[in-house]
């Protein structure tokens, strides 16, 4: 068997910060960026961008299309930073309890990480579309079994973090995009691929903690969270503000026709592959949710 | 962008609009019922609970109609209505209490 998989979250934290310390990076002097990003040139690739394959697609011209490229990066680049506000949060209350010291030294790389994502993904939308997308994400109080909340809280992690890096892959190197898209979606991923090994291995050990201990019911229940969570966030990437500010006429019937068109769910099933294959080897989902 | 009022139940009934309100005209309370009338069809719709009607005084968190999911969904469907945004940082969950509440914190408020 590969030392990686039986290796525990303890030694992998360990090997994890040494290649932190080596790759890092400094978000502030990082980037060159370009006074605005020309119009003629795509930010997101057409068949990444949420409305393809729709008839408010169809109707879109050429620059109509250009300039949804790029406010779907930014909502992109905002809905990660948003998913990325509750995991530091999140980090920090992991440090120093329940964890190790590899681990809890791993979490500073993972904090210090994140924020620097967070900085750059805001310079991004700030200087290119004058904002961040907010998110309508509202938290509610709920109560959970033992255990229940920190497997949830890995679950949205992960989530975040596959997603995104679904894309950041996708766009890294793709030449058809603006330069500066590139870049930060490959320094992203740098950061990511570390931070998704990890996600995945504490879940894993988490859940493998935890739901021997649980009722039939609270299992069922984390299951039935684990799709609806999928779904939730896949609504995200669909945005009627960003349609809106790039001139689409009926901003919520085009999401609404998005959500239900057979090519954009299969969109979200090819970008969902790797986690849900994730999620079923886990144990943690027992069929791929529909999507 | 319009931010959603932060308020509690109790102060919601004591603003709450439309019935004995001698001001309200009949144009005005026509659109109030239009409008639940759409956001009922939508929770119900949408919920898994098996409910099949909803009242206006209606708790729709606490009964579990709709999961903290379903309320950024609701929000998207609220902003539809309106055709404006709403301002997700300044609402408070007593805003989603019931319809009566969510119709005054989001078309006469908000």
């Amino acid at each position: 068997m590969p030392e990686a998989a039986t290796e525990t979250a303890s030694t992998l934290a360990t090997r994890l910060s040494t290649a932190s310390v080596k790759k890092a990076w400094d978000v502030y002097s990082a980037f060159d960026w370009p006074e605005k990003i020309d119009p003629s040139e795509w930010c997101m690739a057409p068949e990444l961008i949420s409305l393809h394959g729709t008839s408010a697609w169809d109707a879109l011209d050429e620059a109509g299309r250009r300039l949804l490229s790029l406010h779907e990066v930014a909502n992109f680049f905002s809905l990660t930073l948003h998913g990325e506000r509750p995991l530091v949060q999140g980090l920090c209350n992991q440090m120093y309890s329940r964890q190790n010291t590899p681990v809890t030294e791993y979490l500073h790389h993972f904090l210090d990480e994140e924020n620097r994502h967070m900085v750059m993904f805001a310079m991004f939308c700030n200087r290119y579309v004058g904002k961040v997308y907010p998110m309508k994400k509202l938290a509610l109080p709920k109560k959970y079994a033992k255990g229940e909340e920190d497997v949830t809280f890995f679950i949205k992690a992960l989530v975040i973090e596959e997603l995104g890096d679904f894309y950041n892959v996708e766009m890294g190197h793709d030449d058809r995009l603006a330069p500066i898209v590139r870049e930060v979606n490959k320094f992203h991923h740098r950061d990511e691929a570390r931070h998704i090994v990890f996600g995945r291995k504490l879940l894993a050990e988490t859940f493998a903690h935890w739901a021997p201990q649980w009722s039939e019911e609270t299992l069922e229940g984390v299951r039935a969270w684990v799709g609806d969570y999928l779904r939730s966030s896949w609504n995200d990437f669909y945005n009627p503000a960003v349609y809106r500010d790039a001139g689409v006429s009926d901003p919520y019937a085009a999401r609404k026709e998005a959500l239900a068109a057979a090519p954009c769910r299969a969109h979200r099933e090819r970008a969902s592959a790797k986690l849900i294959d994730y999620f079923l080897d886990a144990g943690i989902l027992t069929e791929a949710p529909s999507l | 962008v319009p931010r959603a009022p932060r308020t509690g139940v109790g102060q919601a009934d004591r603003l709450l609009p439309g019935r004995g309100d001698p001001d309200r005209g009949p144009v005005a309370l026509i659109e109030e019922a239009k409008i639940k009338d759409q956001l009922r069809g939508w929770i119900l719709d949408r919920t898994t609970s098996g409910a099949t009607e909803l009242e206006d005084d209606t708790p729709i968190l606490d009964s579990g109609l709709l999961s903290s999911l379903d309320v950024v969904e609701l929000i998207v469907f609220i902003e539809s209505l309106k055709g404006e945004e709403v301002d997700v940082d300044a609402i408070e969950p007593e805003s989603l209490e019931n319809l009566d509440v969510l119709y005054r914190a989001f078309f006469v408020e908000g």
